[in-house]
């Protein structure tokens, strides 16, 4: 809790700040843990209904707890029609899991994202913030190995 | 002022008006559903769309705020045509079978589905058919069929909560509910979760409302527009046929309510113009229809209760007071009509019989009015939960306040005051009146009362400069005694407690159940443990005490009489009679003039005066070796007569949860106690057995009761615990 408390106090105790606080307390965690919410839901007299609602509603933020690296598939229209569907399905196939889920040792967690804005690289997929582009169904075993690979 | 055309209408318009105000003013309708003039407006539903000259596409009258020279349509083919689309829109997600049926009229008449529609997709199961603000909206746009693929969301209905069901699959997502939550009542137990077309409405980690603080007002329940949201009691009962306002007695307050009748029975409690809380909505129906009300007149003939004629029951009760009037106590309580005291008084009276009243001496019989406040106030609020025993108290002082007065919360008990209060102290248990002297800026006594010094101070620089107000409950607060500067808003939750304060009494409850001389006991719906014989024990009541009795008179609910009660500020109220007595049941008042009749006495209109007693402040003793705990004991606000509502009806226990003995983790520990555990409280002048509930709220080294009646002494030092019950 002394971590939440320094983002709290980074963030002026500002309530309007809740996005910012939420995200960075999902940096410590890798995803919103209930004790936590409710702590800050006190500290800064925001209901936690409302801090419920805000984590709901954006994708990034998440409830459960992630996998080590988080893999995000876009499907956006440009990725769509560049085999977007291929390279999550080979995806689904590698680490064992759907969309949405976290691989058993907690080393993966899998999802898909609508859209990035990077339609150039497109098909893209995002491995902890970096960004491969014009990814392949061919490449996706490599790309899986090289963060297994980091592990050991 | 200035000027806006509605459908070339030239209306007045203020300034920061909403178009939809406006043309409410000028009588023009403009169809809304998320709309509610109570609430901040939302633009969810999109049924009020307006064209308005000059922009591009159709705006949202209910946030469209009015502008000189405005020139708006509010009923054109173009928009009737979106209208209905919209709410073909809604009707996809919405079950809708009947809605749309062409053979509704037939199946109203008959009572069947021709077309076999399944149950949960129909209106004629939903318990607000004919209720439905949608239903209305869809007969107005005579919508015949939906154009898209219903969707069913397939919703589990959630039923674990008290008082009332949900079924989000008839949800619209208006957000009426969790705007009313937020916004009115400050609870904050409903938002939106999730996005697009899984938006729902619910609590903060889908808990149950019991786990989300909720305060059960049914205010969702009554802004709700469809059937998302029902009462469970009256969900089998026609829609209301009559409404009659009258005034609830389940508190002092006193709200403003809507008795709602179908058929002459009294189905559910809805608000009239103002806010209620869980005990007048949820309370007075299932009070008033209880299957375990007595309803006829009883007497025990040898060892049995045998129904009896009201005749002989008033003979006897007549016979035996005649005999034996000298050693005869009344014991009142307060929640009966003005008119229904005073002639108890006035009877009492002509026959000399002693009356002793049930209400916490600490009440002033004139009290300090919380409607009149004005300038620059503060309020202390001390030893009272006022978001549970007094929540349309503190609506109506922070809505005159616009939420400017200075909220400080004095409580040993850490309770959901945080939501409101700007500074909590949580004292040690018995020093609230050190930190209230060290409030008002004595520094003379140096006494430790585990507050800090920063907290004082905190405190005292937000109540410079105002008035201040101490709001307590005076059976939570025996030892205090409020000096100036500041000034005593004591604050008793029983309705009436006015009247009986000012007509008197000759004894006091405890002095009357104590008296040897008195052997006969006339009980009017007073809340007492007896532990000793009498001659005769007569009760006036609508449920059976747990005590043995000679007598037992069944007595109408205030929902049954007429009459007036005054309210917590003084002012007068009147009681209307919503339905007939049920059964053989008669009010009070009746019974006392029977009673009168078959005595040949008269009573007098007015009510006689008693000099009110002066009664010693108590002292908080120490604790001890042997009476290690310090006692918390809180009055239970929820009850009606002799009966504490969570010991009568479904819910209010789990809401209340008041028939438990709470300790925290620690002091549990201390003593090895267990939640679930049966424990018994004992001290020099209590014994209360319950249940052992654990909640870090309470403090160290203290147990925490909730005592229902008003006795005096037995609720206060110091006590210990003994586990009686794994």
């Amino acid at each position: 809790m002394k971590k939440v408390e320094n983002i709290l106090r980074q963030n002026g105790h500002r309530k309007e700040r809740i996005i910012q606080i939420l995200s960075d307390i999902q940096r410590i965690y890798n995803y919103l843990p209930k004790e936590v919410l409710q702590y800050i839901s006190g500290r800064l007299r925001l209901p936690l209904s409302e801090i419920y609602s805000i984590a709901t509603f954006y994708a990034a933020f998440s409830l459960k707890p992630r996998g080590k690296h988080l893999v995000t598939v876009c499907m956006g229209t440009a990725c769509h029609v560049r085999g977007a569907p291929a390279v999550l399905s080979r995806l689904e196939e590698r680490l064992g899991v759907e969309s949405g889920g976290t691989t058993s040792d907690n080393q993966f967690t899998l999802k898909t994202v609508n859209c990035l804005g990077a339609c150039a690289l497109a098909p893209i997929v995002v491995v902890d913030e970096e960004y491969h582009g014009q990814t392949t169904v061919n490449k996706v075993d490599k790309l899986v190995k090289t963060y297994e690979k980091d592990e050991n | 002022m200035m000027t806006i055309t509605i459908n070339g209408k030239r209306v007045k318009a203020k300034r920061g008006e909403t178009v939809l105000k406006v043309a409410e003013r000028a009588g023009i309708r403009i169809p809304t559903l998320c709309y509610h003039k109570e609430l901040t407006p939302y633009g969810g539903c999109r049924l009020c769309v307006v064209e308005v000259e000059g922009t591009r596409t159709p705006l949202t009258a209910c946030t469209l705020v009015a502008e000189r020279g405005m020139v708006v349509r509010t009923d054109t083919p173009r928009l009737r045509k979106l209208r209905k689309f919209t709410l073909q829109l809604m009707l996809s997600e919405h079950p809708n079978a009947c809605l749309i049926c062409e053979r509704d009229a037939d199946c109203t008449n008959f009572q069947e589905c021709i077309k076999k529609a399944a149950v949960t997709f129909g209106c004629k199961s939903c318990p607000q058919n004919e209720n439905c603000a949608l239903q209305d909206m869809v007969r107005e746009f005579k919508i015949k069929d939906i154009p898209f693929d219903f969707n069913y969301r397939g919703l589990e209905l959630e039923r674990h909560d008290p008082f009332f069901d949900r079924d989000y699959n008839l949800c619209i997502l208006c957000g009426r509910c969790i705007r009313v939550c937020a916004e009115i009542r400050g609870a904050h137990t409903l938002e939106f979760h999730h996005r697009g077309p899984d938006t729902l409405v619910g609590t903060a980690f889908d808990q149950s409302h019991l786990e989300s603080d909720c305060q059960f007002c049914g205010a969702c329940v009554d802004f709700c527009p469809t059937g998302a949201l029902r009462d469970r009691f009256s969900r089998y009962d026609k829609p209301p046929d009559k409404k009659v306002k009258t005034t609830c007695m389940l508190c002092s307050i006193g709200c403003q309510i809507d008795l709602n009748l179908s058929a002459g029975k009294i189905t559910c409690t809805t608000p009239h113009a103002s806010h209620i809380c869980a005990r007048g909505r949820f309370g007075i129906a299932p009070l008033v229809n209880h299957p375990k009300r007595i309803t006829v007149p009883l007497m025990k003939k040898g060892d049995t209760l045998v129904e009896v004629e009201w005749e002989e029951a008033l003979s006897f009760v007549a016979n035996k007071l005649r005999k034996n009037r000298k050693h005869t106590g009344i014991l009142l309580n307060s929640e009966l009509t003005s008119e229904a005291i005073g002639k108890i008084h006035s009877f009492a009276d002509n026959l000399q019989i002693k009356i002793a009243v049930q209400m916490h001496p600490g009440n002033t019989p004139e009290p300090l009015d919380t409607t009149t406040l004005k300038g620059k106030v503060a309020f202390i609020v001390l030893n009272t939960d006022l978001v549970a025993d007094f929540s349309v108290l503190l609506l109506g002082l922070r809505k005159k306040h616009k939420n400017n007065a200075v909220f400080i919360v004095i409580d040993p008990v850490a309770g959901r005051s945080n939501r409101y209060a700007d500074v909590v102290l949580n004292p040690a248990p018995g020093a609230e009146d050190d930190v209230i002297k060290l409030l008002s800026g004595s520094r003379s006594k140096k006494k430790k009362t585990g507050v800090s010094a920063d907290a004082i101070d905190a405190a005292r620089h937000l109540i410079e400069n105002r008035k201040t107000y101490v709001l307590y409950n005076p059976s939570n607060a025996p030892s205090v005694k409020i000096k100036k500067p500041f000034r005593a808003m004591p604050l008793n939750p029983k309705s009436n407690t006015l009247t009986i304060a000012r007509s008197g009494f000759d004894i006091t409850p405890e002095q009357m159940l104590a008296e040897k001389y008195i052997n006969c006991l006339y009980l009017i719906g007073s809340a007492v443990d007896l532990d000793r014989k009498y001659d005769t024990v007569i009760v006036q009541d609508c449920f059976l005490p747990d005590f043995e009795f000679d007598v037992f008179l069944p007595a109408a609910t205030f929902a049954e009489s007429s009459g007036s009660v005054r309210d917590i500020n003084g002012k007068l109220k009147r009681v209307r009679r919503a339905a007939v007595p049920a059964g053989r049941a008669l009010s009070d008042g009746q019974i006392i003039d029977d009673l009168a009749r078959t005595l040949k006495i008269k009573l007098k209109k007015k009510i006689p005066k008693k000099k009110a007693k002066r009664v010693k402040k108590v002292l908080p003793a120490r604790t001890s070796r042997k009476y290690p705990l310090n006692l918390i004991a809180r009055q239970n606000t929820y009850g009606y007569r002799s009966k504490p509502l969570s010991a009568v009806l479904k819910g209010f226990d789990r809401l209340r949860e008041d028939r438990h003995v709470w300790l925290n983790g620690r002091t549990a520990a201390k003593y090895k106690l267990k939640e679930g555990m049966e424990a018994t409280v004992n001290g020099p002048h209590v014994t209360y057995t319950g249940r052992v509930k654990i909640s870090s709220s309470v403090p160290d080294g203290a147990v925490l009761i909730y005592f229902y009646g008003s006795s005096r002494n037995a609720h206060v030092g110091p006590v210990r615990i003994e586990c009686t019950k794994s």
